[in-house]
């Protein structure tokens, strides 16, 4: 459609509001309390518009281009009610620094850097230079504030995990109140009060903690001013350059833009382009990734025991010892385990080295391991859903991004229902709820896939515990029954039958990577008869393991594992590689920083080390394992039954939270605090 | 109740019939008014003590608890009929008194008969009372001749006749048309012409479709929506009835705020008692058409009478409004077409259909037809809830139905439309109210709320209150509404304490231009008028705050000062006794002195010293240098 803005002729689409035709026309309008994903809120009133026939005027945000319509944007009695609005707003913000005449020499001219308790200017303020306010006073061309200051003089709360609210920068957009209900289905910020008391808090005033909040941190994402600030952030500490990368710290995959400073990250947010989390993350990605990045306990030279202790060596001598230590047994004796957090290369080389040890030919295209099928959907298919199902998952924790399609499918009508373990605590807006206990949840869910994949539908009947969740399925169709691939791993992965929709989610961020690669996990158990294993990921228990002589490859020193030798790894910040995620979604990631000390890419480490063992020329390409990937015939190759239930601790999050040797909830004061906060909602403790 | 189960359409009309024949048959009735007002000179009372003394002196004669007779001023009212001898002021002691004079014997009882405010002339009749005189009671006058507990009485006055001839005899379409010949517009504030909401609600896309009352009635001192739900909630019933069968919705929800809780119960009854005679339901009447209602009790706050923050109330949200376009009609409840009209136009409703519009139409102006409630309050001798026809004048208003200002003052200005009106002055008396014309002067006519202000009256200090309300009464969404009212009110209490500066005036003239124009919603949008209106007619007002620091109302505390003119005073020591804070001292027979420091300025003692003596003086600006 056609409509003339400032009388040029600009094209706009159906569904466009006026703001978004102009804004792609290149017709600047201010606003603040807009933001892209976000339903048209038309609080700030600075975007306001002159539009032909009305005679009020109208906020561009949330009024949709019609064909033939007549806007103007900047008329100088626009101009004039913008610079009026914008100084009331600044009137309830510490403005000085705003509108003064010598603010770009200020940056210049300062010394020192003081610690203060509260913003009182900008000089001082976090968000210094990406404040929004300051490009709005700026496109405004505002230059004095006329009315008296009203601050609000209201206490800062710091009593939170990773980030402080600051009421008195606040400007009562509403962003931060509308990404936790629209986007996250959280609604934990609210507007409270009335007229000038009007704040954005929390129930009864409560600590986000125990008002529930996840602190996936989407709040401070929107903020445009510094009143939801990430703490430790500073006006004199601007990041020197940022750098996209891939968060793996769960089945998703984030894409993330990194920001450091001095070869340090600090700050990860999510990246508005990741097609894997559409410009969300959760807790882990946003704030944890920058913990971990100067986490504790980081390996930074190999590790061999000596005498019963493990110490630092050299490469050579640790490759040497652990080369050895392999040789004393036979190939049949040793396995090789990868880890859902190694990239794809890495799996790929890992399962050539492997078949090459154990004497296989070398890799064309061999069928993954039965059992191994890869996990394909498109998680719009929840969004699109009439009723969301959890089995077993506290989805918010364990799979933040597929959460998000949940509360789209909720905000579109559909109903939430929820099978509980114990492990999840009451959701917004779930309309069922059936418990079940932790030990018959395998067997239900293989009743329902077995119900569900055809088979023997007739013969099998429902599960009589989950009637009405049946019945709520076939009322409000299409349904999607998401549960925690741990729990059970058929060899056909997927179901669906009739208008139910069984989607598996896996729970790291290159599981289907591995299944690709056909490597095998921890997890599947064949770690516990072996002697000798070799493990890029977490190794099996001792008490489980047989074994005599473990490698373990990893990036942090995880300390009550009985290991022989311990190679340092590079993190995924420290090289470049490729996950598949959860969704089947192949995602690329560049290396952002160096591997500290003596640590080294997987590949490396693998190649070195069966040199030793006498196999040359290790290497193999993502190609083919990629190539199954797109083979759409995958699926029904790898049809069966339902293979024996394999049963798992239901608590995901105790196996989410980890890196590569790092418990990030040992690790992380915040995340530790935000997951005893949530078990505490569930009901039950640690 | 021994009427039918469920009636159609033929069902009703016997119905009424027969009620009509009983009345008739019954003869005399006596009603009392058990609207809030009376509610409050405790009308129960009175009413089992009638209720006793009948059923023991004469059993035929029905005692009816009414809704409200809108002369409040005068209240516990009894009504007796068939003859409509008005009785006010009336106490439980009186009952026997009424039962053997006026019903048994057919006298009056001169005491509790009405006298005028003005030439004192006793008043029997209802139609003699100058009050009820000037209004068209097309809406209002039911109120006073039914039980609203009982459905029958509302059947009995021709109720859901409208409804059935709707239902029977015409297309959704023709009761569009007819309610658009009426000239019907929406009584909330706003005056949209109602036939093009419901047009524009009929043909938006979606179902289910609602139909909203909005009974959120927030203005201080306005009731009229409340006795309309409370005295007559069948009316509204009936016409939301209508209103669902033109736009073509199932459901509606009636709005009320929590703290009507008699409007809230009555409704609930009515509709329990509409549904049980298929007045509501799956199938109307036996139409086919099906209607039905709840009621959804507000917590309470004005912005929540926006019809978008209503909504947003509805659905279980923050009462914050919302941008519109889309409009209720397009996306309202739940994101459904809605239409939302207040108590009033749709208790106004069955009297269009029921009557026809070209009767409706013969009363009002060109633009403005119909009539209008409005809450007459203030400095005014008759107060109370009155019906009048649109372009009437304020005068008449005021002085023929108001019987003029209380205690022989002068009238100073009159507020139209609630806590965002404007405020008018004795020079726009004669100004018809109409929407244009209330517009046109810098006011609204709003939901109807009538403040009448003396020569007492500071306007400044008028504006100042007003635009605390706001302030605090905004939602806080929007920043002109939520930091303009809040700098608008803040300068207000500056000129009134005494720190006004020249430049205090065209800032609030800014300000009230930012918060009008900026705004989101109809509170922001007419939030200034208070302010504008009286600097528009009583700038003097402000000019002398500002540069004589003085109070010429002699409200403002800060500009005034109460001291004892030596020379007059007898040293009676009256004052130093009314003063609460011991401030006066003197001897007896020596002149007083009041001790300014000490000084709360309430006036107690300059209405303490005698008026013949006059020695307290209250002094602002100039004087109290020269004094």
């Amino acid at each position: 459609m056609r409509l003339e803005i400032d009388g040029r002729v600009v094209a706009a689409q159906e569904g466009q509001t006026i703001l978004e035709a102009a804004r792609a026309a290149g017709i600047a309008i201010p606003s603040l309390c807009d933001h892209p994903g976000l339903a048209p809120f038309g609080g700030c009133r600075l975007c306001l518009v002159e539009v032909r026939g009305s005679k009020a005027f109208l906020p561009s945000c949330a009024v949709r281009a019609e064909e033939g319509m007549t806007v103007a944007t900047n008329t100088p009695r626009l101009r004039d009610l913008r610079r009026r609005i914008l100084e009331l707003i600044l009137s309830e913000h510490p403005y000085a620094c705003l509108v003064c005449a010598e603010k770009d020499a200020c940056d210049d001219m300062k010394s020192t850097i003081r610690k203060v308790g509260e913003t009182t200017g900008c000089v001082l303020c976090p968000s210094n230079g990406r404040c929004e306010l300051q490009r709005v006073c700026a496109e405004v061309g505002l230059d004095a504030v006329t009315l008296p200051a009203a601050y609000r003089n209201r206490d800062v709360r710091r009593d939170d995990p990773f980030f402080d609210r600051d009421p008195n920068s606040c400007i009562l957009c509403g962003r931060c109140v509308r990404v936790c209900d629209e986007v996250r289905g959280a609604a934990v910020l609210a507007f409270f009060e009335r007229g000038p008391e009007t704040e954005v808090g929390t129930a009864f005033g409560r600590t986000l903690l125990d008002a529930g909040c996840q602190f996936c941190g989407a709040c401070v994402d929107v903020c445009p001013t510094a009143s939801l600030v990430e703490r430790g952030s500073r006006p004199d500490l601007r990041p020197d350059r940022t750098a996209r990368t891939v968060c793996p710290l769960c089945g998703h995959g984030c894409e993330l833009v990194v920001e450091l400073r001095d070869g340090r990250v600090q700050a990860a947010r999510p990246s508005a382009s990741g097609s894997a989390n559409g410009g969300q993350a959760c807790v882990r990605g946003r704030f944890v990734i920058r913990e971990l990045a100067a986490g504790p306990g980081r390996l930074t030279q190999p590790l061999v025991r000596k005498g019963g202790v493990l110490e630092p060596v050299g490469w050579d001598e640790a490759l040497d010892f652990a080369a050895g230590g392999l040789r004393r047994f036979r190939p049949e004796e040793v396995v090789f385990l990868g880890g859902g957090q190694v990239a794809l290369e890495d799996a790929v080389l890992l399962a050539e080295f492997d078949r090459r040890f154990h004497g296989g030919a070398q890799r064309g295209g061999t069928p993954p391991a039965p059992g191994n099928a890869v996990v394909r959907f498109d998680r719009a298919e929840i969004a699109a859903a009439g009723t969301v199902i959890l089995f077993g998952l506290d989805l918010p924790v364990t799979h933040p991004i597929a959460w998000l399609e949940a509360v789209r499918a909720g905000r579109r009508g559909a109903a939430l229902a929820v099978v509980d373990t114990g492990c999840v605590p009451p959701l917004r807006r779930e309309a069922l709820r059936v418990r079940i206990k932790a030990q018959d949840a395998a067997g239900l869910l293989a009743a329902i896939l077995s119900a569900v994949s055809g088979e023997k539908a007739s013969a099998s009947p429902r599960p009589p515990d989950l009637a009405a969740l049946f019945d709520l399925a076939a009322k409000r169709p299409p349904a999607v029954l998401l549960y925690d691939a741990g729990l059970l791993l058929p060899r056909r992965v997927e179901g669906r039958s009739g208008a139910l929709r069984v989607i598996p989610l896996l729970g790291a961020v290159n599981a289907n990577g591995l299944r690709l690669a056909g490597v095998r996990e921890a997890e599947d158990g064949s770690g516990a008869t072996a002697k000798a294993v070799l493990s890029l990921g977490r190794l099996p228990a001792a008490d489980v393991r047989r074994g005599e002589f473990a490698v373990a490859v990893r990036c942090f020193q995880d300390g009550d594992e009985a290991v022989d030798a311990v190679l340092p790894a590079a993190s995924f910040l420290e090289r470049s590689g490729t996950y598949v995620n959860l969704e089947g979604r192949v995602l690329k990631f560049d290396r952002v920083l160096d591997p500290p000390g003596q640590a080294k890419p997987d590949g490396w480490i693998l190649a070195e080390l069966a040199g030793r063992l006498g196999i040359e020329g290790l290497r193999a390409s993502t190609e083919a394992a990629l190539a199954e990937l797109e083979c759409p015939t995958k699926e029904d190759s790898v049809a069966g039954g339902v293979s024996a239930p394999v049963l798992r601790p239901l608590a995901a999050e105790t196996e989410l939270d980890h890196y590569r040797g790092l418990d990030l909830e040992r690790a992380v004061k915040g995340l530790r605090a935000v997951r005893a906060a949530r078990r505490r909602r569930t009901g039950g403790g640690r | 109740m021994n009427a039918p189960a469920l009636l159609d359409r033929d069902g009703l009309a016997s119905l009424r019939d027969g009620l009509q024949a009983e009345a008739r048959r019954k003869g005399a009735t006596i009603a009392v008014c058990g609207g809030t007002g009376c509610h409050a000179y405790d009308c129960g009372q009175v009413a089992r003590a009638l209720q006793a003394e009948a059923e023991s002196r004469c059993p035929g004669v029905r005692v009816l608890v009414t809704g409200c007779h809108g002369f409040c001023e005068r209240g516990p009212i009894v009504l007796i009929g068939p003859e409509g001898v008005f009785y006010q002021r009336v106490k439980p002691e009186d009952a026997a008194e009424i039962v053997q004079e006026t019903v048994l014997n057919g006298r009056v009882v001169d005491r509790l008969v009405y006298r005028d405010s003005v030439s004192e002339r006793p008043a029997v009749h209802v139609r003699e009372i100058s009050f009820y005189g000037k209004q068209t009671r097309l809406i209002f006058g039911n109120n006073g001749r039914l039980d609203p507990t009982d459905i029958r009485d509302y059947i009995a006055l021709d109720g859901y006749r409208a409804l059935s001839n709707a239902l029977g005899e015409m297309t959704p379409e023709s009761v569009i048309a007819e309610v658009e010949r009426s000239g019907l517009r929406g009584r909330g504030g706003a005056g949209f012409p109602t036939a093009r909401k419901w047009r524009a609600g009929r043909a938006a896309a979606g179902s289910p479709k609602y139909v909203v009352c909005n009974a959120d009635e927030g203005d201080p001192g306005a009731y009229m929506d409340r006795s309309l739900l409370e005295g007559n909630p069948h009316a509204v019933i009936e016409g939301m009835a209508i209103g669902a069968y033109a736009i073509g919705a199932r459901e509606g929800v009636v709005y009320v705020r929590n703290e009507y809780p008699l409007a809230v119960a009555n409704a609930r009854l009515a509709i329990e008692e509409a549904r049980r005679l298929g007045l509501l339901g799956p199938s109307v009447l036996g139409s086919g058409f099906a209607f039905d209602l709840r009621i959804f009790q507000g917590a309470g706050a004005f912005v929540s009478g926006e019809e978008t923050s209503l909504l947003a109330s509805i659905e279980g949200r923050r009462a914050f409004p919302r941008p519109r376009p889309p409009y209720p009609t397009e996306s309202g409840l739940w994101g459904r077409p809605t239409v939302i009209n207040n108590v009033e136009t749709w208790a106004t409703v069955p009297a269009v259909i029921g009557r026809g519009a070209a009767r409706f139409a013969e009363v009002g102006t060109e633009g403005s037809k119909g009539t209008k409630i409005f809450s007459l309050v203030g400095n005014v001798n008759n107060s109370g809830l009155v019906e009048v026809p649109m372009g009437i004048t304020l005068r008449e208003i005021v002085f023929d139905i108001g019987g003029g200002i209380k205690d022989g003052k002068r009238f100073k200005a009159i507020q139209t439309g609630g806590p965002s009106g404007g405020c008018l002055p004795a020079s726009l008396l004669d100004l018809p109210v109409d929407y244009e014309s209330l517009a046109a002067a810098g006011s609204i006519m709003g939901s109807g709320g009538l403040i009448v202000m003396d020569e007492d009256a500071c306007m400044v200090e008028v504006a100042h209150y007003f635009l605390h309300f706001t302030r605090q009464e905004s939602c806080g969404k929007c920043a002109p509404c939520r930091v303009g009212t809040r700098h608008m009110h803040e300068i207000l209490a500056r000129i009134c304490q005494g720190g006004g500066r020249e430049e205090d005036l065209a800032k609030l003239e800014e300000l009230a231009d930012t918060v009008r124009s900026g705004s989101l919603c109809g509170l922001g949008h007419t939030a200034p008028n208070p302010v504008l209106t009286t600097l528009r007619y009583f700038r003097d007002e402000y000019e002398r705050h500002v540069r004589d620091k003085a109070c010429p109302a002699g409200v403002c505390k800060a500009l005034i000062e109460f001291r004892i003119d030596p020379n007059r005073c007898v040293g009676c020591g009256l004052c130093a006794k009314a003063c609460p804070v011991g401030a006066i001292r003197g001897g007896p027979k020596q002149a007083h002195v009041i001790e300014q420091d000490l000084c709360t300025k309430c006036g107690a003692c300059l209405s303490a010293c005698p008026s013949k003596i006059g020695a307290v003086l209250r002094l602002t600006g100039r004087e109290r240098e020269t004094a």
